[in-house]
């Protein structure tokens, strides 16, 4: 994705390389930020916070880690801290509620799921569940990737998108079979 | 073949990880067992679903957008300026950090005790301010105060309704600013400058959280970490004002219990010594969950075994020390801790399981003098049950 040469420019100070490298990541950076924050302005704001962190830190960044997930590091704990911060407890009760009077729309879609209901599932997952499922399937990141950008050790990491899949599987299960009944 | 084992084949499947006799055996099972056979089509299309998830872009270049500030940190930097993460000079930084810890916990508000104080010692920041200002003054911190004044505009509010009474005192006894100052800071809670300072160093000291062993297993424990933990975690961690920066990141990593485990065991994890060096990068986030406990106690205490709930919601933890157990139950997404049991004498380490029926009871299975004993707990529902099997 980016390549070497340019981080090291960056690095010693080129200003002009260390902007193209913000260019060539905002993409990535903005997805994560959308998928785990769940809207749209949160994800701007998010992402615009971790390109100037990055901004501010290059100097920082080893080359023996990814350029990705340092970057991708950066952008989960910015995420982690605002969705803390602005959702500090969101009962499983409330969730419910707004299930049940979002799902009229999708009656005739019994057999697939439909992107907004999977969208809002990765929503009701515990914040470090959704950051490996995000960056797993957002990101195409490898088990180690993810572990070394969420600094969890590989187990963690495996049991946590083992127990995302399954959850998000009955969420979408029980969604199903509300869509059979309304 | 259990149809456990073969949700684990089925999950390893989605990332191709089965070797060819694995998957024989999940098919021989799958072809058998209609549960699973429907488990494995729902899953399936799940991963399918997954990866076509819309590769969603931004709807304006955020770089653009971000390139005036960009150019303000350039030029405070070639002022010599020090500046933090996010490219603010970082005395203000830490202004603002405090300011947003103090709102923080009077937006929400849980214990309107501790709440009332706090938005007094804030009303008197602000009183003392325009006290201040009028006579012309330009103190130092000057341009500190003015943004406590306008930051803690909806503090104010929270305030007015909490300790109206000193609200007015304070208002109109602006000559008096001595007087109002001292009266300002009721005992039991701290100046703002105080506060400040607590936060920054909440991580080692941990002195909010120090009683949340004490009493019953439930007392605090359920409501206190949510003013302690919250409040520690997004803002303490994130100051990077040489304070932690100056750690070794040995220290400042505060690994997970999951950690241990998997690293003791396999030895494959990202072990403390392995993690990154990006020192300002080197936030610990992700064990959130040992705070309230790790803060109060971090010398003795040590996590032998972790398990969460099947909705992942709570997370168990079997907590040792001097030999003795104790259980405790944290929920997952916040770290709050829901129950911390008392330490207990026992044969050997106990066992944690989750209930099959129930999904907040979890129950840690123990040996004493040969006789096994459940104490099972609900973290939810407060409800703790200790019985000899």
């Amino acid at each position: 994705m980016v390549e070497q040469d340019q981080i090291k420019a960056a690095q010693s100070g080129d200003r002009d390389a260390l902007v193209t490298l913000l260019r060539d990541i905002e993409t990535h950076v903005y997805r994560t930020a959308y998928y785990i924050l769940g809207n749209e302005q949160d994800a701007m704001d998010a992402a615009q916070e971790a390109l100037i962190r990055i901004y501010t830190k290059i100097q920082t960044y080893e080359e023996k880690a990814q350029f990705k997930t340092w970057v991708q590091r950066i952008v989960t704990n910015i995420c982690i801290d605002k969705f803390r911060r602005t959702k500090p407890t969101v009962s499983i009760d409330e969730h419910n509620m707004v299930f049940q009077t979002e799902r009229d729309v999708e009656d005739e879609i019994v057999s697939t799921y439909i992107a907004k209901d999977i969208h809002e599932a990765i929503q009701k997952l515990p914040e470090h569940h959704r950051a490996v499922v995000v960056l797993r399937y957002l990101q195409d990141f490898s088990y180690n990737e993810i572990a070394d950008s969420l600094n969890l050790p590989l187990n963690t990491v495996k049991s946590y998108l083992y127990r995302a899949r399954q959850q998000l599987q009955s969420l979408l299960h029980e969604y199903q079979k509300g869509g059979v009944r309304g | 073949m259990k149809c456990q084992e073969v949700m684990e084949l089925i999950q390893r499947h989605l990332d191709q990880e089965l070797t060819k006799q694995e998957l024989e055996a999940m098919n021989g099972h799958l072809k058998q067992c209609a549960a699973c056979a429907g488990m494995y089509a729902r899953m399936e299309q799940l991963s399918e679903d997954l990866v076509s998830l819309p590769k969603v872009s931004p709807a304006y270049s955020l770089v653009d957008h971000i390139l005036p500030r960009l150019q303000e940190i350039d030029e405070l930097r070639s002022q010599g300026m020090d500046l933090d993460d996010n490219g603010r000079p970082l005395n203000e930084q830490s202004v603002a950090e405090r300011e947003s810890g103090l709102l923080g916990r009077l937006k929400r508000a849980t214990f309107v005790k501790a709440a009332s104080g706090i938005a007094a010692a804030a009303v008197l920041v602000l009183v003392v301010v325009t006290a201040v200002q009028p006579s012309g003054s330009q103190l130092d911190n000057a341009g500190e105060a003015r943004l406590d004044a306008a930051d803690s505009a909806s503090a104010n509010q929270l305030a007015y309704d909490s300790d109206s009474n000193n609200r007015v005192k304070a208002t109109s006894g602006s000559d008096n600013s001595q007087a109002s100052k001292s009266s300002a800071y009721p005992e039991d809670s701290a100046p703002p400058e105080a506060e400040a300072h607590l936060f920054r160093q909440a991580p080692d000291s941990g002195t909010e959280s120090s009683g949340d062993t004490s009493m019953d297993s439930f007392g605090n424990a359920g409501g206190q970490p949510d003013v302690a933990v919250e409040d520690q975690g997004p803002s303490a961690p994130v100051s990077s004002d040489g304070e932690p920066a100056s750690q070794q990141p040995q220290e400042g990593y505060v690994p997970l219990a999951d950690d241990k485990l998997d690293t003791s065991e396999e030895g494959q994890g990202i072990s403390s010594q392995e993690a990154p060096s990006e020192p300002g990068l080197m936030e610990p986030r992700y064990a959130m969950n040992d705070q309230p406990v790790e803060a109060s106690s971090s010398s003795e205490v040590e996590r032998l075994e972790t398990s969460m709930s099947s909705s992942g919601e709570l997370t168990a933890y079997i907590e040792e020390s001097s030999g003795l157990y104790r259980l405790a139950v944290h929920e997952t997404s916040t770290g709050a801790a829901l129950y911390v049991g008392s330490f207990m004498e026992t044969q050997d380490v106990p066992v944690l399981t989750w209930s099959e029926e129930e999904d907040s009871l979890v129950i840690m299975r123990y040996k004493l003098e040969d006789e096994t004993y459940r104490l099972a707990v609900n973290a939810r529902e407060r409800s703790e049950d200790n019985i000899q099997e």
